[in-house]
């Protein structure tokens, strides 16, 4: 019982980790919280949908173009939308509005083509074998499997790479990274793109999770990704990792019946509020941070 | 056609715009005046509309008193707030309240045995007796409805709860002008400016913090009180993220810290978000019901970028005053 709970959260995690990472570069480089990521999570979903369910071709194929679509979406605003606004000097409370209204839109528009009936992909999302009594779905493995990989080459990227490391100077310190020598404006929308990208995987991942999906799906998981991201330090991108692994865990452990009898399923989107607004309060740099952001 | 010549419509959309009056009331003195980036509003409104269904269903609280009891319950919660609200950034503040604002919600769907759980306020008294909190209300306003019936027929229940809410309004708004306008108001707009230099000045920039977030946490109250009386039952899902991007909205089209602008917003959204729905009429008749709902919340979305974008002090802001920073 408990080592289902662990997988099931480990692979929640994967999903919510990939996410974070997203969303943290986001936070970290650009000094943006993007309450419409979740909503990049359900464009990304519904793109592979088109491709899986609409045109008939393999999942893989519908991943690919869910990350290069989202992707595009993402950088494609930071030309339409957040550019002028920046040059506007407009203010933290009303880029967060925008941000709000840019995702009533995303989910709006998404509900308006396909309805909130739920969705599934062209595949069987049922299919699993049994373990050492431990249920694994080939779904999970999946999901598992392309996290890992995503978020080993972002860290790759992040770590290795001039863009990388240009990135992590700017969500250091803007001011010196400019005046190091960094183009920022290059840098915000390799940003954007990697996070779009990353966006994009994540919500068909996130949809193969939970096994169908709809327009509200990315906004749902909102919450769970943002505490991910201020659980590991806000902008700090490894820190983020493990949030989102945390968080996932302890939305499915928490409900073990050795936990205190366990928290009752209906609670358990508590435990991403509770652990959010604690580690605002009490560690606002985050688990790992060293300074606050 | 029909239905803009309504009185029973219009006055529907007046007793909407109410509610939506109070939230933003509320909210212009945290944000406006304050600087407190509360993105929770619905939070406050939840906690006043349950507590007085609550409080009438359980205890059998005389409705004026349990009205103000739902009051005194948001303001306790504003103080609880008040410790994440003095130590959080504006950004991180907002995460905070939807967060916490989102725990309302959840705790309003899982405590079923205090609120009802999913099935909303009718399950407060237990899940298979249905209750109701308004039947108090509905015999106050019995002899009011049925002296004007015969002048204006069905519309009158409606007349009657818009004359009474807005009743309530007015003067609410005029203190909550006079105040803003007072010392106590100029202090606020000061720290919300430059809280450094009215430190400097001697003022206890957290007291003055702490006592705005409460007072407009009891005007949201009031907003959860007439939302609970306008609607006669209501359910945890009323209560989501979207009822404070709505209020946002009203304050952005009247222009954020200023107080005056209120009901322009309120009314300005409550014909988007109503009249969207019940205009049967092209262009709004080439488009299915669910069709609606989602072309209204595409066009919210777009006002308030729209508004963003073109005219950041909203429509009745002074350009030099409150471009949030």
């Amino acid at each position: 019982m408990l080592v289902q709970l662990i997988y099931n959260g480990l692979t929640f995690g994967a999903v919510l980790a990939l996410c974070a990472l997203g969303l943290s570069l986001i936070s970290g480089v650009l000094k943006i919280f993007n309450f419409a990521y979740g909503d990049y999570l359900s464009f990304g979903a519904f793109a592979a949908f088109v491709v899986n369910v609409t045109a008939g071709l393999h999942l893989a194929f519908g991943a690919l173009i869910a990350i290069v679509g989202t992707a595009l979406i993402a950088v494609a605003l930071e030309f339409v939308l957040w550019r002028p606004l920046r040059k506007r000097g407009t203010g933290t409370v009303s880029i967060l509005i925008v941000t709000f209204g840019l995702g009533l839109i995303i989910r709006n528009l998404l509900s308006w083509r396909w309805g909130n009936a739920p969705r599934r992909y062209d595949n069987d999302v049922f299919q699993s074998s049994t373990v050492l009594g431990l249920r694994v779905s080939v779904s999970s493995l999946v999901v598992i499997a392309a996290a890992f990989i995503a978020c080993t080459l972002v860290a790759i990227l992040l770590l290795r790479t001039s863009i990388g490391r240009q990135m992590r100077a700017m969500a250091d310190n803007h001011d010196l990274a400019e005046v190091a020598g960094v183009r920022t404006q290059g840098v915000v929308v390799a940003t954007w793109a990697i996070a779009g990208a990353a966006a994009g995987l994540a919500g068909v991942l996130l949809a193969l999770q939970q096994s169908s999906f709809t327009p509200n799906t990315g906004v749902a998981v909102f919450l769970p990704i943002f505490a991910a991201v201020v659980l590991g330090g806000i902008g700090d991108a490894f820190g983020a990792l493990a949030g989102g692994m945390a968080i996932g865990l302890a939305i499915h452990v928490s409900t073990w019946d050795g936990f205190f009898g366990g928290v009752p399923s209906g609670w358990t989107p508590a435990v991403a509020f509770v652990t959010l607004v604690a580690v605002l309060i009490v560690r606002p740099e985050g688990v790992f941070g060293r300074s606050t952001a | 056609m029909s239905v803009l010549f309504s009185l029973d419509f219009w006055a529907y959309v007046g007793i909407f715009a109410g509610i939506y009056m109070f939230l933003a009331m509320g909210l212009q003195v945290q944000l406006g005046y304050a600087g407190i980036a509360n993105f929770g509003v619905v939070g406050f409104m939840a906690i006043s509309a349950y507590s007085f269904a609550i409080l009438i269903v359980k205890l059998q609280v005389p409705l004026l008193l349990a009205a103000l009891a739902a009051l005194a319950a948001a303001a306790v919660a504003a103080v609880l707030l008040g410790p994440v609200v003095v130590r959080l950034r504006e950004d991180y503040l907002a995460i905070a309240t939807i967060a916490l604002s989102e725990m309302v919600r959840y705790t309003a769907l899982n405590w079923t045995s205090l609120t009802g759980g999913a099935i909303g306020s009718i399950g407060i008294g237990g899940t298979e007796t249905f209750t109701s909190y308004s039947t108090g209300w509905n015999d106050l306003l019995e002899p009011l409805v049925e002296q004007l019936q015969p002048s204006i027929g069905v519309a009158a229940r409606n007349v009657v709860m818009l004359g009474i809410e807005w009743v309530v309004i007015a003067p609410v708004l005029a203190l909550l002008v006079y105040w803003l306008h007072s010392p106590w108001g100029r202090v606020l707009e000061a720290l919300r400016e430059d809280d450094q230099a009215t430190i400097a000045l001697g003022k206890k920039v957290q007291t003055y913090r702490l006592q705005a977030l409460v007072i407009g946490a009891v005007v949201m109250g009031m907003g959860g009180v007439f939302y609970a009386l306008a609607l006669s039952t209501f359910s945890p899902s009323d209560f989501g993220a979207n009822v404070t991007i709505f209020t946002y909205m009203i304050i952005i089209i009247g222009g954020i810290g200023v107080i005056r602008s209120v009901p322009l917003g309120a009314l300005v959204f409550a014909v988007i978000y109503a009249g969207t729905r019940f205009f049967t009429f092209p262009p709004f008749s080439l488009l299915a019901d669910d069709e609606r709902a989602y072309v209204r919340m595409i066009l919210i979305g777009l006002v308030l970028i729209a508004i963003i974008w073109f005219r950041p002090q909203g429509l009745l802001g002074k350009g030099e005053t409150v471009v949030l920073k």
